[in-house]
């Protein structure tokens, strides 16, 4: 009797141009704090983020019309880094350099020379720190999303 | 925003493959035209379909289903079209209420798209990039330039479609030049023989694929650039022909009619390769190299409307001229090992058709030239771009017969000898690669003497005697790359790297060296 065919597992190698986010659900899983980290990590005052009377907001793709659903601290976050100058990227340290970058693009993913060209640092570099097995504050690839 | 996929450059150049379908574009209209089409021809047949392809998929996708547009509503059970998702195509399952402070209330769609859940805005007051038109999609199309998308990934195209008919069977192809084997006009060996003839009698040519078509009495129904690519076809085959014409042009000559010195390299020009250590060599010398320009060493082409050379002793000998980093770009040269030139020479209004033969790094054809005009060892010789591309001007300093203090070399009891004598040199010259004699059957047999000893060996037979024309007892490097290159073809690499490794020749500053005895070990 034949032996059955396995199929290869399709392996998805982060490129150059592969996008990056912050996926959320990795903080909701984690035992960390998205809030506490913001605060003290980026040095991001309470009193600088806008009050917000809603649990959930849905914010629109500006290309896409795609809507994504996130609580109203994420979004509160993103109203404020959007609205900074790129200064904090010189303050903070790769990784949270990175998360504020994407922050700043209202967490629209992002492709690692994108990403490089922001932060200053080489593309390899990016694409090494975010694509190994670590997942930093919650910043993974997107594959296949669109 | 609308944006077709074949607008992209992952769609032509990261995941571009050609399908069966292309091939079959182009084969029906090569059997279409009948006439041998470009690798670009070809690639634009391929771009159009592209398109033509996508539009028309839009255009079948679209006839059931709405484009979505944030400012729209829409109804569960809804069929959209998204155009900022590659035109993907997806199902409205469920609305919802959405909010965000910026934009305040709007629906949200859930839609699933591949099997997937995803969420879409609608019903939008506010501004979104996909309100800005109310265009049918493919009207996109109407817009796509497919020069431009030539012109912008043409090039990688090119390379994937002619790597596919390549490999396939129903397709021929001269160079860049495609056409199908069924139309292929069938040239017989009586066809062959006639072109063979027909160049004969046009003293083995170079003739146009033209010129000898019109002896072969073809059948006068036949497309005459159907003719034209089967004949060279078979010509190309046949190894009593060769293509000589410069890259972009066809002509052919007949092989055994070609001098000599054409189908072999003349035994002087031969180079065998020597290996040196590169490290040796440090920037001061590679100057020099630059400076001396042989066609041997390894330097980058320079792109010039003016190239030069200075003579060594085998091109003058042999009445070629090197085909160094000055002069290659002003050759245009074709996929064909040789190629016919015309030389003017500005002066005397003559015309001098050359050989360029490219592997072997020279141009043949000036022996009579460099006898009548009395050219020597050393001098510059100037070539300049010329009427038309196969035609380029000769050109050198013009002197009246000055009486010069050269070196001369000669042969006796078997040892190389040399000497300063007063000459006339009618030509400009750089005087210290200037190394004349009058003894080349003496110097012939010297030369194959001299090619099974080391090339330090070399040096220690002519850097003494060469040495004793200066009152310092030196040399310089210049002029011994001249005088070694009258026993053996060396490029000065590997000589200056001896020169250099050797602890017998002393370098004494200024490019000088001297030959110290007492080192020597009589290798």
């Amino acid at each position: 009797m034949p032996r059955p065919k396995i199929a290869a597992p399709k392996l998805q190698v982060p490129t150059a141009d592969t996008r990056f986010h912050i996926d959320y659900s990795w903080w909701e899983e984690s035992n960390l704090d998205l809030e506490a980290y913001v605060i003290s990590r980026l040095n991001v005052g309470q009193e600088n983020l806008i009050e917000l009377d809603v649990e959930q907001v849905d914010i629109i793709d500006p290309d896409t019309g795609e809507v994504r659903l996130v609580n109203g601290f994420q979004y509160v976050l993103q109203t404020y880094f959007s609205q900074q100058e790129d200064d904090f990227i010189n303050t903070t340290s790769f990784v949270d350099a990175v998360f504020c970058v994407l922050l700043a693009n209202a967490n629209r993913p992002m492709t690692a020379n994108q990403i490089a060209k922001r932060v200053g640092r080489p593309a390899d570099v990016v694409l090494k720190t975010l694509s190994g097995p670590t997942v930093y504050q919650g910043i993974r690839p997107l594959f296949d999303e669109d | 925003m609308i944006r077709p996929q074949t607008q992209t450059k992952e769609y032509w150049v990261d995941d571009f493959q050609i399908t069966e379908a292309d091939v079959e574009q182009i084969y029906n209209h090569l059997l279409e035209v009948e006439v041998p089409q470009t690798t670009q021809q070809l690639a634009h047949i391929v771009f159009t379909h592209r398109v033509n392809e996508e539009r028309n998929r839009l255009a079948q996708k679209m006839s059931s289903r709405k484009m979505y547009q944030p400012k729209n509503s829409y109804e569960v059970g809804d069929e959209l079209i998204f155009p900022a998702l590659k035109f993907k195509a997806g199902v409205v399952k469920a609305i919802r209420d959405g909010y965000n402070p910026q934009d305040g209330q709007f629906d949200v769609l859930q839609v699933e798209i591949n099997g997937k859940e995803r969420e879409f805005a609608a019903t939008l007051t506010q501004e979104h990039v996909l309100n800005l038109t109310d265009n049918h999609p493919t009207e996109v199309f109407d817009e796509i330039d497919v020069d431009e998308l030539l012109a912008q990934f043409g090039e990688a195209v090119m390379a994937t479609l002619y790597e596919k008919l390549d490999s396939m069977e129903d397709f021929v192809h001269l160079a860049q030049l495609w056409y199908v084997k069924a139309l292929m006009v069938d040239i017989n060996i009586g066809h062959l023989h006639l072109s063979e003839a027909v160049l004969e009698m046009h003293e083995g040519g170079a003739l146009s694929t033209d010129e000898i078509m019109v002896h072969l009495d073809m059948d006068p129904r036949l497309k005459p650039a159907a003719v034209r690519f089967s004949l060279d076809y078979a010509l190309l085959k046949d190894e009593r022909f060769d293509e000589v014409a410069p890259a972009e042009e066809i002509a052919w000559f007949l092989r055994r009619m070609q001098p000599d010195e054409v189908q072999t390299p003349p035994e002087k020009l031969v180079y065998e390769k020597i290996h040196y250590d590169n490290a040796l060599l440090g920037p001061h010398l590679r100057l020099l190299i630059q400076e001396l320009d042989d066609e041997w060493s390894d330097l980058t082409a320079l792109k010039r409307d003016v190239g030069k050379c200075h003579l060594i002793y085998p091109h003058r000998l042999e009445g070629t001229l090197p085909l160094n980093a000055r002069m290659r770009s002003l050759f245009p040269l074709g996929t064909s090992p040789h190629q016919q030139y015309t030389l003017i020479d500005r002066k005397a209004d003559e015309k001098i058709p050359v050989w360029v033969v490219q592997e072997h790094r020279y141009v043949y054809g000036l022996r009579d030239w460099y006898k009548s005009e009395g050219i020597p060892i050393g001098a510059e010789i100037t070539i300049s771009k010329g009427p038309k591309a196969d035609t380029l001007y000769l050109d050198y300093e013009r002197r009246k017969g000055q009486k010069e203090w050269v070196r001369l070399a000669s042969v006796a009891d078997g040892q190389i000898k040399f000497e300063h004598k007063r000459r006339s040199v009618s030509a400009g010259f750089d005087d210290l690669l200037i190394v004349g004699t009058d003894f080349i059957a003496a110097l012939d047999m010297m030369w194959r003497k001299m090619s099974t000893r080391t090339l330090a060996k070399l040096i220690a037979i002519v850097l003494p005697p060469l040495a004793e024309l200066n009152p310092q007892n030196t040399v310089h490097s210049k002029t011994l790359y001249s005088a070694i290159n009258m026993l053996r073809r060396v490029p000065p690499e590997p000589l200056f790297a001896e020169l250099v490794r050797h602890p017998a020749f002393e370098a004494v500053g200024d490019d000088y060296w001297r030959f110290n005895h007492q080192r020597w070990q009589g290798e």
